[in-house]
């Protein structure tokens, strides 16, 4: 019997990363978790996108004669106070907040994994300068800060985005840290530094993959957190300014009607709450599935 | 007395509070730094542009802005130390003196909420824990994972709807004038502000106790004889303990930010709601007066929680 | 004279997601007044689960199936097994872990945990309780007890947080030890310290012995009965000294050769060719045969029990006879 051939170093990297995409993909098709998140977010997103097909009314436009009016086949969720159709507001302000959730949290997830794998790998006086800045900024409870931020540098989705990058990167960088730590101390890693590879190709190929999959769940959450942190913003007024629709204004203005047209206040909310339902499922299904069993 | 509540060392204690020494210090600085962050001139910006030239070179020297910049630190600096957190720029009175008025109330929010954290996640964690996996453990988890998602405040404004405007079992709003008054008026907010944890803090927590159901040292008190109510009371809360107030510790940050928009949605008048009003009132000294209370409330209550696990897990004080 | 200990057709059923399987498939045994047995076997072979069952601290995901455990003649009550014991049950056995710093109560003083089921099962004072505490410290060979009293777990070394293990265990006065691999974790001096322990109170008290170990090489000192174990099963059962000299299984056989002898240092241990059935898809009939170098079709076809193959040995293999013995296996290699 011939011996058998022994695959090259290259085909075992390629064979392993192939079987590690696979079973990652079966599992995350197997996972109801997942699957239901999934679907649920995709829905949502998909509705958002669509709001100019339909949304069947402009979200400004006003029409002081149907103010504050029950569903209707004409307004499938009524009108507000100002004559404005809810549904096609709901799906605006579906549209802006989600951009500006996801859109918010790049920055600080790019940064705060980058910044924590450098004070991992490197360690010294870099790491001690950045988790003294990370213990700072986690010293202020968090709306506090945004809404401190937002104040000097200014209302509106620019402001929210300045004020999430100054802040929001502090977690991915301590998990990311911690991850990084971990991940340097393991045997291939050194077998790799000792082989002579390059730090950055060690960085890159080695532990990022490795130390990536906690940032990703966190950041499930975190938009999440940054919606509402928006959405909490645009109800007191310091977050997306009028006359863009955004759910957190309309639930303040909603509130005004509280006593006879409750659903003003509440169905955006309820928007709120399914879009952060499925964006948590989403990451409960990632946790569960990349929790190196 | 359990005998085993021993005082963590008094280095340890040092320890701790030498260490929150270059927080304060780092805290400090980012509120000093807040006006710098300002667009343009800040004066300018504070005032508008209708503001006339004269009022805005006042407002320059008031902030000390004509100062360069370390002189200006080193003035911010001493009147900290002094207590002098600066003058309102709209009420002309001194910022402490707003913030000390209004302390009371943020502050007994804050308590009623931690209380009211305390009392609903402990047992549904527990519940949830004991019961993994069964119908119990996933109604929690479910329940959990909506509150999530929902907005404390958007979560305030319902319970409005139902419980004040329609049965009128709690205010609407406002703080009301008796020691009573007060309580009961803080009952709605307080609630709501805790739920802003409550979902997180469970689904920790019932990790958390998981793993202490599971830890061999539950099994040797089981094979001891003991009855089950001992195990469960003396071993598995005792270390259960542990992690509820470390959680609670890092979430208790969050819980406070929180209650910044619970006052604005019930209408009390503690510090949130001076920190709101200032920001319409342009008025800076005050917003960074405010943050810099909040941002030393909440290094204190890390301080206290980090001594509290140091007196309840004895692995702790070696450190 | 009743048996102290009848373990009889243990099957435990260990489920995990949506599969389960038999981790304890029939395990049977007798444990008279005084006697040690040594129940050996790999990771995974079921042995912890034994013991585990027996006291009725099945972790989660496991079930009691079926079969009886009778201490002193009477039958222990499954349901109050499963459900953590009743307090009257427990007094005659108890149970020693293997890994003692998270089988310790880490908020807990070790004097309080050692003077808890003197307080709290056998009615003891609260000083006489403290009392008994710092005798049975004594008694594990823990010096300066009265100091050590209010340590706490993680202030230990390892071989002392053992010696804390065994008075806890020895607390509620029992009859029999149940051992979980209790020298696994330590150094080499301190085990042996530990066993010359257990020896020691063997004789003392004359306590009975279940010690559940993967390493061969600590038997001998420990029981005079041996029990293999594969896959939930015994596979070969008797006379220690007789199941180590002449083997009648091949699988006691294949863990003697990897074992390193320090008398014949120059034979190299030989691996048993290829590795544990997943639990799942066990071989059909003899579950050793697709790594036995002795099987036969036979082997296949036939649901092989334990047979006597000698005064009170017995061993589940047909071709027991051809099995090599330790001298042999010196020979080898």
């Amino acid at each position: 019997m011939s011996a058998p051939i022994a695959p090259s170093a290259g085909q075992v990297e390629r064979d392993r990363d192939i079987a590690r995409r696979s079973s990652f993909l079966s599992r995350a098709l197997h996972s109801p978790t997942l699957m239901t998140g999934a679907a649920l977010t995709a829905t949502i997103v998909a509705l958002a996108l669509l709001a100019p097909v339909i949304g069947r009314y402009s979200p400004v436009s006003q029409d002081l004669l149907h103010q504050l009016a029950g569903p209707s086949s004409a307004h499938w969720l009524g009108t507000d106070e100002l004559g404005r159709d809810v549904w096609s507001r709901l799906l605006y302000a579906g549209r802006t907040d989600l951009q500006v959730g996801v859109l918010a949290v790049l920055f600080p997830f790019a940064f705060g994994v980058f910044i924590g794998t450098v004070c991992g790998y490197f360690g010294g006086w870099i790491d001690s300068i950045v988790m003294r800045i990370v213990d700072v900024v986690l010293a202020f409870p968090f709306y506090v800060l945004i809404i401190a931020l937002v104040f000097v540098v200014g209302f509106g989705t620019h402001g929210i985005y300045i004020a999430f990058a100054l802040t929001d990167w502090v977690i991915y960088a301590r998990i990311t840290r911690s991850a990084t730590l971990v991940a340097r101390n393991l045997d291939w890693v050194a077998a790799a530094e000792g082989a002579g590879l390059s730090r950055t190709r060690v960085l890159w190929r080695h532990i990022l993959p490795n130390t990536i999959t906690q940032p990703i769940v966190y950041a499930m959450s975190d938009i999440v957190l940054v919606i509402l942190a928006v959405v909490t913003l645009g109800y007191l007024g310091l977050g997306i300014q009028p006359p863009a629709p955004d759910w957190g204004s309309m639930i303040n203005d909603g509130q005004n009607f509280i006593q006879t047209n409750q659903w003003l206040a509440a169905i955006p909310g309820l928007a709120v709450v399914l879009t952060g339902v499925g964006l948590s499922l989403v990451g409960d299904g990632l946790a569960d599935i990349l929790r190196p069993e | 007395m359990p005998r085993f509540l021993a005082r963590p060392s008094l280095r340890y204690v040092a320890r701790r509070v030498l260490l929150a020494i270059p927080v304060l210090l780092g805290v400090v600085i980012v509120t000093f730094l807040l006006l710098r962050l300002i667009p343009g001139d800040p004066a300018r910006t504070l005032l508008g542009l209708r503001a006339s030239n004269a009022a805005v070179a006042a407002l320059r020297h008031q902030l000390g802005l004509d100062e360069p910049i370390w002189s200006q630190f080193w003035h911010y600096f001493d009147g900290l130390a002094h207590g002098n957190l600066g003058t309102s720029i709209y009420y002309q009175v001194s910022t402490a003196s707003l913030i000390s008025s209004r302390l009371v109330l943020t502050v007994s929010l804050v308590l009623i909420a931690t209380l009211f954290a305390i009392v609903i996640t402990v047992p549904l964690a527990a519940f949830a824990a004991t019961r993994q996996d069964r119908a119990g453990d996933h109604a929690v988890r479910i329940f959990s994972l909506a509150g999530l998602a929902m907005p404390s405040f958007w979560v305030g404004i319902i319970l409005i709807g139902f419980l004040a405007v329609d049965v009128h079992w709690f205010p609407v709003g406002g703080y009301g004038t008796t020691f009573w008054n007060h309580l009961h008026s803080l009952v709605l907010p307080g609630f709501c502000a805790a739920f802003g944890i409550v979902p997180v803090l469970i689904r920790s927590l019932r990790v958390g106790m998981l793993e202490v159901l599971r830890a061999d040292y539950v099994a040797t008190a089981r094979a001891k004889g003991l009855r089950p109510s001992r195990v469960t009371f003396v071993h598995v809360a005792r270390n259960a303990l542990i992690p509820t107030v470390t959680l609670l510790g890092i979430n208790v940050a969050y819980l406070i930010g929180g209650t910044v928009v619970i006052e604005r949605v019930f209408a009390l008048n503690g510090l949130g709601d001076l920190m709101l009003t200032s920001i319409s009132n342009r008025d800076f000294p005050v917003v960074q007066g405010v943050t810099l209370v909040y941002a030393l409330g909440v290094i204190g209550v890390i301080l206290i929680t980090d001594l509290l696990t140091a007196r309840l897990d004895p692995r702790v004080r070696l450190r | 004279m009743t048996p102290l200990l009848e373990v009889d057709g243990l099957v435990v059923e260990m489920r995990r997601q949506r599969t389960a399987f038999h981790a304890v498939d029939g395990v049977s045994f007798v444990i008279e007044r005084g006697g040690a047995l040594a129940i050996v076997g790999e990771s995974g072979c079921g042995k912890s689960l034994t013991l585990r069952a027996i006291m009725g601290l099945l972790p989660r995901g496991g079930r009691l199936v079926s079969g009886q455990v009778i201490v002193d003649g009477v039958t222990l009550d499954r349901a109050a097994r499963g459900r953590g014991r009743g307090h009257n049950q427990s007094q005659r056995m108890s149970i020693v872990f293997q890994d003692a710093l998270s089988a310790l109560n880490p908020v807990s003083k070790i004097g309080n945990q050692i003077a808890e089921a003197p307080r709290h099962v056998l009615g003891y004072g609260r000083s006489a309780s403290r009392a008994r505490a710092i005798e049975l410290l004594q008694l594990v060979g823990i010096p300066d007890p009265e100091r050590r009293f209010h340590a706490f777990p993680h202030e230990l070394s390892g071989g002392t947080r053992q010696r804390v293990m065994i008075a806890i265990a020895l607390s509620s006065d029992p009859a029999i030890l149940l051992c979980d691999e209790p020298t696994t974790a330590l150094d080499v001096t301190i085990q042996t310290q530990i066993l010359a322990l257990l020896a020691e109170l063997r004789v003392e008290r004359g306590l009975s012995l279940v010690f559940v170990t993967h390493d061969l090489g600590v038997v001998s000192q420990v029981a005079e009965r041996l029990a293999v174990m594969y896959t939930g099963r015994f596979v070969e059962t008797g006379p220690t000294e007789d199941v180590l000299a002449t083997p009648r299984h091949p699988y006691t056989s294949g863990l003697l050769g990897a074992a390193l002898d320090v008398d014949t240092p120059e034979r190299e241990p030989l691996a048993i060719p290829g590795s544990l059935p997943d639990p799942l898809r066990l071989p059909r009939g003899c579950r050793f045969q697709p790594r036995c170098s002795l099987a036969t079709p036979e082997c296949v076809t036939t649901d092989v029990r334990l047979e006597s193959v000698g005064p009170s040995h017995l061993a589940a293999c047909l071709h027991s006879e051809q099995v090599p013995s330790a001298r042999e296996l010196d020979g080898r290699g």
